[in-house]
Order: structure tokens, then C-alpha cells, then sequence
């Protein structure tokens, strides 16, 4: 779509939101957020993009191919939950390291693999889709 | 590796023969009480010594017969692994084990005449003999379990030792199930069409599996349940009579048959007739001959097997009425096929004749109609000797002038086992009651329960059974010389009579037919369709719960106390789901449709819910954005005119109404009951303390119950993986015509 108020909203408001959703994630644990949402918005900033700027332009300037980048997520969430059973406790129990008196946990990791499948699915399909039509 | 089966098997032999039992078991399922456990008894151990002896020559057959071929490694693989399945049915002690071999070597020998898997004939013979004897192995498991549940004995010696079952009110069923897969493995009328059909196979398997080993499978089985079912009223009628009629069958067709190999399939199929005819007697001297002949068999057809291989590989053709005069050529061959054919005739001193003066001795002996089972096999004998000595002589002896150019004795591996086997065939016939004390006795005893009393011996005196064995002779001689016409009278009835391989393949059109039709109607390419059944399917189930548990909603009393831009929200949500439906403009449509979600999304945030009402309003934009992305690059409404009629419309009506009746109902019902609220409050209380969490919701999502959420975004991936792949799998031809037309500088 070549209409110039939508460009110029989306250069704006794209890394503004994708901002946000990092936000989101990572305060999920204490305030409304988390993964699932975090990846929606951010999903959402690269929709607006690629309908205001193509889909090459996404492509460009995400790089990695988002069927990976889904595909990284789910095997980084795996890997937090497999990481307890090699420590010898049960599969997918929380793991809490506390540097400089914050806790951080194998939770947040696996927020982060959700956020990533959440990004990496729902943007392989809307590129293919996008590209699809612009033939 | 069959060698060093051989000689341990060997060893065990005399002490077999003294009555001692070598067994070892292993607990494999306990919760089932299934056990890998093992059996040596008399007729187990015949049986082994058939598969692993003839198994020496066979696989260095094997190896000079497929040294060109490709795959010839998997090839013998898979070789040995049905020797090592068949080895394990025929000593298996315990019920399950001896499906699980069975089932084993109906894979194996599915895999090995498939071998050459670009030949449409060895697909088509292999699925054949694939549907045929795993039909039958779905009964024989089917036919086991039953008994097991029945007696409570999950052993085969177990069983042996209770007794007969034949009073037991199922006896009928389990004799019917187990009958069914003993005559499809062993090639019985009217299953017998998957062994001739089987020939397509390269020729060490046909010479091991479809001559000595696999189809003895079937006889193994009713031999060992024997003493457990022979007893039932229709054993004797049904075993000798199907055998019967399959030997005579068998013997006759062959002498309609041109290419080698199925002139010896056939005459398996009569082998393996006269054996089930056998064992339907129980006295001693029927399954004494049943046991003789098995053995008999094994040692001639498969050395048959292996010439008529060697001839193919020699001269390039298997058909009888172009080879002629190769006993120059390929003299040992000829050797060994003379060996062999002699025994198949019952020509003394060879130990076919043996086996055949035991088999008339033993239909003699039989409790019903012997003579009539005598004669019958006296005619399939006949048919069989024409057969032998058609094979030992046509191809080598006459027709001098029809020799191919290049014909040569092939590499020793070709004509050594057939020889091997041909020598010890006559050695048998000049001592046999070596033969019989240490083998055939012992089987026999394991079988009826008591050592039988005739010996085998080459002269038994002028008996009626020799007479029989005259006359065979002089009737075998006779079909010889005339054998031409006897080729012609043969080949104008086989085009008369039915044949169940015409059969099979009527039936397997009639189901391929089916399945199309049935598919026509669920899948025909229509998302809407799909999408309607699926819904459709869930209205019916959902609504059949709620009315076989007496589930009905439960409307509120009065209208709830709301504040006044709740309402708004509320009326919001049936304006935007008409204004979806109504609107002529897709664009209005989904427009609507968002308005819903968000709507939808405002009350949770209403209720205290912000997280899922976040995510409810971002799934919305995204969902939206997506339909828009898709639906306006649609053809306009114009082009789908013709949904709008009448019957689908309503049908469509119907179930979306339906689906949304149901599921409101299903709601108001549940939300009517009061809620366990012991799980939120140990969540709650537990959120901050375990998972260092003030947000309940996501405590829940990625901690407490990250197995769900690990099973969710798996999902997600795959949907997403799908339908990318889907969407490019549309649109190749369109993106191969013009690339990089959609990029814009940002």
C-alpha cells in the first residue's frame, strides 16, 4: 500500500512497539505481559511495516528467515525445560539464579522461546501472504 | 550363519530324540504376561533343521545368483532376517511370540519379492501376498488371543499339556480363526492364488520361502495345536478335505503351466495339500507320513528351485517351449535336477518314494473315506511325477535343436546346493529309518503324544500302499508321453474355470472404488465444506453430551446490575455480528468482525482480566489484518452469486446457529455451577512464594503449567510452518513468472 501517512505513521510507531513488547516480556513475571502478548505486538510493528514498506523491506531487516526464528524459540523453550533434568530435578522445573539480589530464572528463558515461536509463525505467514499477493 | 544354526540344532538331536526338552524364557510384557520364551521340542526341531539346513545352500545360492544385482546387501539382510523369524515361530513357546514371528515373516517375504520395487508385477505380487497372509494373521491373532482367554494358558506347551479344548463353547471360533491363517500362509484353495502370483520374486526367495519354509508355516501351526483342537468335529472334514481338493488343483494346473516357476509353484501348492489332508488324520501313521513328506518336499522343490534359477540365469528365459538340450551345457545341473525330480516322482530309491508309499499308508489309515482320499491323491501324484519329469527332461534332455547360444553352468554357488540337496534326498531314500528314528519319530511324538510304532523303510512289502504306488507310476508315466495333449486339455479348462487371482483383483477395485466415492463426498476441495463438517461434527457431540447428562443452561434472574457503558459494550457485540453477516461489502464485514473482538475484549478488561484481554485485542488486530491481507484481493462478491441460493444458505444457517445454540447452552451450564475455588486460591497463594511471581496468569502460563504452554507454541510452530508451505506451494507458478516486484525503499 503506497499511501505516504501510513509510511511515515509506520517509521514511527514500528519501533516504538517493538520497544514495547521487549518491555512487555520481560515484565511479565510481576505486571500483566509475558511472552505470548510481547510477541503479538511485536508482530503487529512488523505487519504495519511490511504492509506500509513491503515485505522485503521486513526481510531485510530481520535477516533470519522467520520459519527459524519460530522453530529457535521452540527449541530454546525445550532447552530451559530440559535443562532441570539434567541437574537431576523433574523436567521443567523453575531454575533461580539471584545475581546482584535480582532473581532470574529458566522462566524467563522460556518466555523468551514463546515470545520467538509467537513472532517466527505468525510473520512466516503473513510474509508469504503479503508476497504472495504482490506477486 | 544358517551353518552355525545347522550344526547347534544338530547337536541337539539326540537328545531331543531322548525325550528331553531344551527351553528358555525371558519375561517380555509382565503386565500381559507375555514371555519371550522358547521351545526345542521333536517338532520344533525338525522344523529348524528344515529352515536352517536348507538355509546353507540357499544363501550361497543367494549370493552367486544376486552377485550383479543392486541392493544385494539389503537383499540378504533382509534374507536373514526371515530365516531368524522363521526360526523363531517354529520354536516360540509362548502364544503372542509365535504371532509376532508370523507376522515377522509375512513382512520379510512381502519385502523380499518386492525386491525389485520398480517392476510393477513384484509390487502387485508382493501386496498380494501381503493382504492374503496378513489377513490371515489378523485371525491367527484374533483365533490366540481367544484361546488364551479362554483356557487362562498363554503357552503353547501349556496347552498341549491341558488337553483338548474341543468342548469349550468358543472351540469353533478359535478352530475357525486359526484354520483361516494356516490356509493362507500355506497357499490352501481358495487362497492358494498369492503363491504362483509370489514367483515374481527373485529365486532363492521363491526356492526359501514359497517351497521349503514359509508356506510350511500354516502346517506348523495346525501340527502344533494338534492335540488342543483335532478333536473339534469338522478338524478331519475340513483339513482332509481342503487339502484334498488343493492337492489335485495344485497338481492339475501345473500341467497348464509354461514357465518354470510357476509349474513348481503349483506343484508346491499340490505338496502342501496332501500334507493338510494328512494331518487332518490323527492317528500315528497319517501325521508320520504329514511329517515324511515334509521333508520330502522341502529337499526336491527347493533343489528344483535352485535349477530352474540357474537355468534362468544362464539362458535368460524361464519358459519350458524354449530351452531345450542344456544336459550338455549344463551337466551338473541336469544332474541335480534329475536327483530332485526323481524324488518329486516317488521313484524309488529316493527317498520321495518313501514318502509316498508313508502317505498312501497313512490315507489308507485315515478314519474317513480312505479310498476316496487315496485315489484322489494317487491322481495328484500322477499329475505330479508328468510335472517332475516334464522339468528334469524338457528343458535338458529333448528338444536338442531349441538350445540357446549362450548357455553355460554357472558359478559352483548355483549348482552346489541344488546337487547337495538332490544327494541327500536319495541317501535319505537308501537309509530312511535313520532319517526316522532321529528326526521325523520324535516331531511325531510331540505332535499325538506317544512314539509311533511304524518305521519308515524303503520295502515295506507288497502292501496295498505299494500297489497305489504302481499305479501312480505307470499313470505318471503314461500323462509323460502324452504330455502334449494333456498340456492342451489343461490350458483350454484353467480359461474356463475361475481363478482367484481374477478374484483378488476384482475385490481390490471394488475397495479402491469405495474409498474414492467416500472421499468425493468429505473432501471435495471446498474450505466452506471443511469448515461445515468440522463445526457441524462438534454441534452433535457437544450437544449429544449435554443431553445425555441432562445438562440445561440456567438463566440469570433478572438482568445484572450493569453501568451504563457496559451496556453500550454489550449491545455492541450483537450489532457487529449482524452487521458481519448482512453487509455487501467485505470490507464493512470484517470491520464488524473486529468490532466484536474488541468488544469482547473490553469486558474482560472490565472483569479484571488484563492479561487475556491484551492478548485478545492483539490476536484481533493480527487476525484482522490478516483476513483484510487475503479477502480484498478476493473476487468480488459478484463471481460467488451462486452461494447465494437457497439449500446451502440454509444449511449454512443451520449450523452456525446450531454451533453457537450449543455452545452458549454449554457455557450457562457450567458457569451455573459453582466454581472449585481451591485452585486459584493455592495458585495465588503459591504464585509469589514458588515461582518468585506477583502475576498469577503468567506464573500459570510459563511456570506451573509450562507443559501446556510447550505443547501450545509447538502447535503454533507447526500451523505456521504448514501454512507457509501451503501458501507457497499455491504460488510457485506465480512467483516463477515475476520476482521482486513488491519492494519499496523504506
Amino acid at each position: 500500500m503506497k499511501s505516504i501517512i501510513l509510511r511515515a505513521a509506520a517509521r514511527i510507531l514500528a519501533p516504538l512497539m517493538l520497544l514495547f513488547s521487549v518491555f512487555l516480556l520481560l515484565r511479565g513475571h510481576s505486571l500483566p505481559g509475558g511472552g505470548f502478548v510481547g510477541g503479538l505486538i511485536a508482530v503487529t510493528a512488523m505487519a504495519l511495516t511490511a504492509i506500509s514498506h513491503g515485505p522485503q523491506a521486513v526481510r531485510r531487516a530481520i535477516r533470519i528467515e522467520p520459519r527459524l526464528i519460530a522453530v529457535a524459540g521452540l527449541a530454546l523453550a525445550l532447552a530451559s525445560g530440559l535443562l532441570p533434568g539434567l541437574l537431576g530435578e523433574p523436567v521443567l522445573t523453575g531454575q533461580w539464579a539471584e545475581p546482584f539480589g535480582i532473581p532470574v530464572g529458566s522462566p524467563l528463558v522460556f518466555d523468551i522461546g514463546v515470545y520467538l515461536v509467537v513472532i517466527g509463525a505468525v510473520l512466516a505467514i503473513f510474509l508469504a501472504i503479503e508476497e504472495e499477493w504482490r506477486g | 550363519m544358517p551353518g552355525a544354526v545347522t550344526l547347534w540344532l544338530a547337536a541337539q538331536v539326540p537328545g531331543v530324540r531322548a525325550g528331553a526338552v531344551p527351553s528358555w524364557s525371558m519375561p517380555w510384557v509382565p503386565s500381559f504376561d507375555v514371555a519371550l520364551a522358547f521351545r526345542l521340542d521333536g517338532l520344533s526341531l525338525l522344523f529348524a533343521l528344515i529352515v536352517a539346513g536348507i538355509g546353507i545352500p540357499i544363501f550361497a545360492y543367494s549370493a552367486a545368483y544376486m552377485r550383479r544385482a543392486p541392493r544385494s546387501v539389503r537383499f540378504t539382510a533382509i534374507l536373514l532376517a526371515f530365516m531368524v523369524s522363521m526360526l523363531g515361530l517354529v520354536t516360540a513357546d509362548d502364544l503372542l511370540l509365535l504371532y509376532v514371528f508370523w507376522e515377522a515373516t509375512t513382512l520379510t517375504s512381502f519385502l523380499l519379492i518386492g525386491t525389485d520395487h520398480t517392476d510393477r508385477e513384484s509390487r502387485r505380487a508382493a501386496m498380494q501376498a501381503l493382504l492374503v497372509t496378513g489377513g490371515g494373521g489378523l485371525c491367527l491373532l484374533a483365533g490366540l488371543l481367544t484361546l488364551g482367554t479362554t483356557t487362562g494358558i498363554w503357552t503353547l506347551s501349556g496347552l498341549i499339556a491341558a488337553g483338548s479344548v474341543a468342548d469349550h463353547p468358543l472351540a469353533g471360533v478359535v478352530f475357525g480363526l486359526v484354520l483361516a491363517a494356516a490356509f493362507t500362509k500355506s497357499a490352501q484353495v481358495p487362497f492358494h492364488f498369492w503363491l504362483p502370483q509370489a514367483m515374481a520374486a527373485p529365486t532363492p526367495v521363491s526356492a526359501y520361502l514359497h517351497s521349503a519354509t514359509m508356506v510350511k508355516a500354516g502346517l506348523y501351526l495346525l501340527a502344533r495345536l494338534h492335540p488342543v483342537l483335532s478333536e473339534h468335529v469338522a478338524w478331519m472334514p475340513l483339513l482332509t478335505g481342503v487339502g484334498v481338493a488343493t492337492a489335485v488343483w495344485g497338481a492339475v494346473v501345473a500341467l497348464g503351466q509354461t514357465d518354470l516357476k510357476k509349474l513348481l509353484a503349483y506343484t508346491t501348492v499340490m505338496g502342501l495339500g496332501a500334507i493338510m489332508a494328512l494331518l487332518g488324520g490323527s492317528g500315528e501313521g497319517a501325521v508320520m507320513a504329514a511329517l515324511t513328506y515334509l521333508v520330502v518336499h522341502a529337499l526336491y522343490k527347493s533343489g528344483l528351485f535352485m535349477v530352474a534359477g540357474a537355468i534362468d540365469h544362464a539362458t535368460g528365459t524361464r519358459d519350458v517351449r524354449d530351452l531345450g538340450g542344456l544336459h550338455t551345457a549344463m551337466p551338473l545341473s541336469f544332474a541335480a535336477a534329475a536327483l530332485a525330480a526323481a524324488s518329486m516322482a516317488g521313484l524309488p530309491p529316493f527317498l520321495g518314494f518313501v514318502g509316498k508309499e508313508a502317505m498312501y499308508e497313512g490315507a489308507l489309515h485315515l478314519e474317513r473315506l480312505p479310498w476316496l482320499v487315496a485315489m484322489l491323491l494317487v491322481i495328484a501324484n500322477a499329475a505330479t511325477m508328468v510335472a517332475a519329469l516334464r522339468l528334469a527332461f524338457d528343458p535338458f534332455v529333448f528338444h536338442g535343436g531349441r538350445r540357446p547360444r549362450s548357455a553355460h553352468e554357472g558359478a559352483p554357488g548355483l549348482w552346489a546346493g541344488a546337487l547337495a540337496v538332490g544327494i541327500l534326498a536319495l541317501v535319505c531314500g537308501l537309509v530312511p529309518e535313520t532319517l526316522g528314528a532321529w528326526l521325523i519319530r520324535p516331531a511325531v511324538a510331540a505332535v499325538i503324544g506317544h512314539t509311533p510304532e511304524p518305521a519308515l523303510a524303503l520295502w515295506h512289502g507288497v502292501t496295498p500302499a505299494f500297489l497305489l504306488s504302481l499305479t501312480t507310476v505307470a499313470l505318471g508315466a503314461a500323462g509323460f508321453v502324452a504330455r502334449g495333449r494333456v498340456f492342451a486339455l489343461v490350458v483350454r479348462w484353467t480359461a474356463v474355470v475361475p481363478s482367484g487371482d481374477r478374484g483378488y483383483g476384482a475385490a481390490l477395485q471394488g475397495l479402491h472404488a469405495l474409498g474414492r466415492a467416500a472421499m468425493g463426498l468429505v473432501q471435495n476441495g471446498l474450505l466452506s465444506r471443511y469448515v461445515g463438517l468440522t463445526v457441524a461434527f462438534v454441534v452433535l457431540v457437544l450437544g449429544a453430551a449435554l443431553v445425555r447428562n441432562d445438562v440445561w443452561p440456567v438463566l440469570p434472574r433478572g438482568l445484572p446490575d450493569l453501568r451504563f457503558f457496559e451496556w453500550i459494550i454489550l449491545a455492541v457485540l450483537p450489532l457487529g455480528a449482524i452487521t458481519t453477516v448482512v453487509s455487501r461489502s467485505r470490507l464493512l464485514s470484517i470491520a464488524a468482525l473486529s468490532m466484536v473482538g474488541t468488544a469482547i475484549a473490553m469486558i474482560y478488561l472490565l472483569h479484571g482480566g488484563p492479561d487475556v484481554a491484551i492478548t485478545q485485542l492483539m490476536v484481533e488486530t493480527l487476525v484482522m489484518v490478516v483476513i483484510a491481507a487475503v479477502m480484498l484481493r478476493l473476487p468480488s462478491f459478484r463471481f460467488t452469486q451462486h452461494l447465494r441460493n437457497a439449500r446451502p444458505r440454509a444449511l449454512h444457517v443451520a449450523v452456525s446457529v446450531g454451533a453457537g445454540g450449543v455452545v452458549a447452552a454449554a457455557l450457562l451450564a457450567v458457569t451455573a455451577t459453582p466454581f472449585p475455588s481451591e485452585v486459584s486460591r493455592w495458585y495465588l497463594d503459591h504464585a509469589y512464594t514458588e515461582a518468585h511471581a506477583r502475576n498469577v496468569v503468567n506464573a500459570i502460563l510459563v511456570d506451573f503449567r509450562a507443559f501446556d504452554t510447550l505443547g501450545e507454541i509447538t502447535v503454533v510452530t507447526l500451523a505456521g510452518l504448514g501454512a507457509y508451505a501451503l501458501i507457497r506451494m499455491r504460488g510457485g507458478r506465480k512467483r516463477n513468472a515475476g520476482e521482486g516486484e513488491g519492494e519499496e525503499r523504506p
